[in-house]
């Protein structure tokens, strides 16, 4: 139910975008917002509150973001907070990025290594991934863990390829103890 | 024995080589929400329904509800141990269990480990939990007779083997022990039988198995047992488990008996699931599929066809009732999807009637087939006298004011009842269960006093194991009463009842 209404407002938002050629600025402002309520709990305990009163909401959103962010971003936060819907902005900006990111060919990866990968090693691994997925750009979050022993563990969506050194030692170790 | 440390080093190198470089791809989800056996996972997007999944530290979870952003998974294990934010991994597989010959007289759980202290069940085999039942022409009419053992069953509402016999009645009226006898009586008659727990106490599981073994029963009995303690999902899944093994023997041309004990528990274990799951509640809070889980699994016994193998599945549900109601939501269900029910009386059983059938609405809607000829021609008739018997019987308080013919209807009703009476945990052979059946229709017993019939049956059974074994032994061959069939009978009854009565 929540992840519908969040869908829609975020594909109206991001087709307006695309209309006004402003997606990026939008982009840039809903990954900032997406931000600040992860790290502030007040934010986000104020946007679920349903008490507080119509006039003081929007005293306190035109504090917060009146004139830091773009107007298209500033007007869509009033519009939410008139319809009420204000506790589904943090998925709308998920699903905004998603939006994007289909869009403009995005591959949205993850990738675990266990020593911190250098330039050229991220360079390769970027072609590969963009020859594999045929997609014109990747966007990756990278994350060392020392505990995989070696070799990298990339996740595209929800299917991972495992090439580390724990799992081929799992899986080594599996197949000497039932054989 | 000379191993060199280098070719031990060379295997293990060997093994190592054919790792290189292999890429393990897998799909994962991760935990939203767990509680009550149920996790809520994001992610998993290719996951097929029914699948198994993977929680951390080897717990298993099938994938029940698959919704638009979120994965719905029961959780066969301990759900304390698994958090918000775990990872779930696909296995790629759907729920299987293993199946052959080597699980005969051992006990399992619904995911076929052994729960018995034995060895782990070797695992050569597997068979998919959930399998479309056999098709319109692989099947045939059921014509071999299972004989339960029990006379009143085997002469009113005979059971044949493929057939899908229901026993349903209040609680304590022996329904449990009704199909244990049964299985008791399948002893040399090659017979695989399945017991299947669920929901139910381990001590009353830890008994049966007891009374099975005492009986030499577990030579050819498997028990899958999800008790009361297990997991909901442990109890859903049991008895498709279940029949996933038995059909095993079904597909090879032998034949398998299963009893589920019993379905109510296991419809109240899936209204849990599909609540917890959050599908739309329907009558008596069961979901809206409840009818299509109890008959898709009993559409899995069948008696095959020759090509197939001719082997068969018989399955005796059990369906425990509140107060004798039988028209409540899941009796009438399973009512309606077996081939006939065998209705267990509360008022009966504390009368002493036991078993405790009540043999007016109890039916076998395709067993008369699967009958043998001596029993049809001496049950004919019994059905009749006890029909008339139970409408005489309000009268029989006033027996003296009677004409002659309702007080000797009344009086051979009372001895057949005593006829049909038998003790637990002693099936009768066909033979002996056609001689005291005979002797009851047709008059043998109406000089004894009803409260004597028990004594004479005795006797009987003991005089045809000792001095009429030639008897038995020519009807076993026959299983018909021919003319000269009937005369030794009728010769044998006459001579059984003047020593009965000498002794007296």
């Amino acid at each position: 139910m929540s992840a519908a209404i969040a869908q829609r407002y975020a594909q109206a938002l991001f087709d307006a975008g695309e209309e006004l050629s402003k997606v990026e600025t939008l982009h840039h402002d809903l990954q900032k917002i997406n931000q600040l309520i992860g790290q502030s709990d007040d934010l986000a305990g104020f946007l679920r509150n349903p008490v507080v009163p119509a006039e003081k909401r929007q005293a306190i959103l035109k504090d917060i973001f009146h004139g830091k962010i773009d107007t298209l971003t500033y007007k869509f936060i009033l519009f939410l907070e008139a319809k009420r819907r204000l506790a589904h902005l943090k998925s709308i900006c998920s699903l905004f990025d998603r939006l994007r990111a289909r869009a403009r060919g995005i591959l949205r990866a993850k990738w675990s290594s266990s020593v911190e990968l250098s330039p050229h090693d991220v360079h390769a691994l970027t072609d590969y991934l963009k020859s594999k997925f045929d997609s014109k750009e990747v966007e990756a979050s990278r994350d060392v863990d020392p505990g995989i022993l070696g070799g990298i563990k990339i996740q595209v969506d929800d299917t991972v390829y495992d090439y580390t050194l724990q799992a081929q030692l799992k899986k080594f170790k599996h197949a000497v103890v039932t054989a | 024995m000379h191993i060199r440390p280098e070719e031990i080093t060379a295997i293990l190198k060997k093994q190592l080589a054919d790792f290189e470089k292999k890429v393990e791809v897998y799909q994962i989800g991760t935990v939203l929400s767990v509680g009550d056996g149920i996790a809520r996972v994001h992610g998993l997007s290719d996951v097929m329904l029914g699948e198994l999944v993977m929680f951390p530290g080897n717990i298993t979870g099938m994938a029940l509800n698959l919704e638009e952003d979120n994965v719905g998974v029961a959780v066969f294990g301990d759900v304390k141990r698994i958090k918000e934010g775990d990872e779930v991994r696909r296995t790629n597989r759907v729920a299987s269990v293993p199946v052959g010959e080597k699980l005969v007289g051992r006990i399992m759980d619904a995911l076929g480990e052994a729960i018995d202290d034995g060895a782990p069940i070797e695992m050569n085999e597997f068979r998919q939990i959930e399998v479309k039942a056999p098709g319109v022409m692989d099947r045939q009419n059921v014509h071999e007779p299972l004989q339960t053992g029990i006379k009143v069953i085997d002469a009113l509402t005979p059971i044949g083997r493929g057939q899908r016999e229901l026993i349903i009645g209040d609680r304590k009226t022996g329904k449990t022990t009704l199909a244990i006898d049964t299985i008791i009586n399948q002893r040399g008659q090659d017979v695989y039988c399945f017991y299947v727990a669920i929901g139910q106490k381990r001590s009353t599981v830890a008994q049966i198995h007891e009374t099975l073994k005492r009986h030499g029963a577990m030579d050819y009995t498997m028990i899958i047992a999800a008790t009361a303690s297990d997991p909901v999902a442990m109890q859903f899944l049991a008895p498709y488990a279940a029949t996933a093994m038995a059909e095993y023997y079904r597909d090879s041309g032998r034949h398998a008996l299963i009893v589920y004990d019993d379905l109510t528990k296991q419809a109240q274990a899936y209204r849990q699931l599909s609540l917890l799951l959050r599908r739309p509640p329907g009558r008596e809070a069961y979901p809206g599929d409840i009818f299509y889980l109890h008959s898709r699994l009993l559409e899995r016994a069948a008696k095959m066809n020759d090509k197939k193998g001719a082997g068969s599945l018989s399955a005796l549900p059990i369906i425990e009732t509140q107060a004798g109601d039988i028209s409540a939501y899941i009796p009438t269900n399973v009512i309606s999807i077996t081939d006939g029910q065998i209705f267990l009386e509360q008022d009966l059983f504390n009368a002493g009637q036991r078993p405790a059938v009540n043999p007016g609405l109890s039916v076998s809607r395709v067993g008369g087939d699967a009958q043998i000829k001596a029993m049809k021609q001496t049950a004919g008739s019994l059905r009749l006298d006890l029909a008339q018997y139970r409408e005489l019987e309000a009268f029989s308080q006033f027996a003296s004011d009677l004409d002659q013919a309702t007080r000797r209807q009344l009086e051979r009703g009372q001895r057949l009842m005593e006829v049909i009476k038998q003790d637990a945990g002693v099936p009768l052979p066909v033979a002996y269960q056609v001689a005291i059946i005979y002797a009851g229709v047709n008059g043998f017993l109406d000089d004894i006093p009803h409260t004597k019939v028990k004594e004479f049956e005795q006797r009987l059974f003991e005089d045809l194991e000792s001095r009429y074994a030639e008897f038995v032994r020519m009807f076993n061959k026959e299983k018909t009463l021919t003319d000269p069939a009937k005369q030794s009978l009728n010769a044998i009854l006459t001579e059984v009842k003047e020593r009965f009565a000498l002794t007296r």
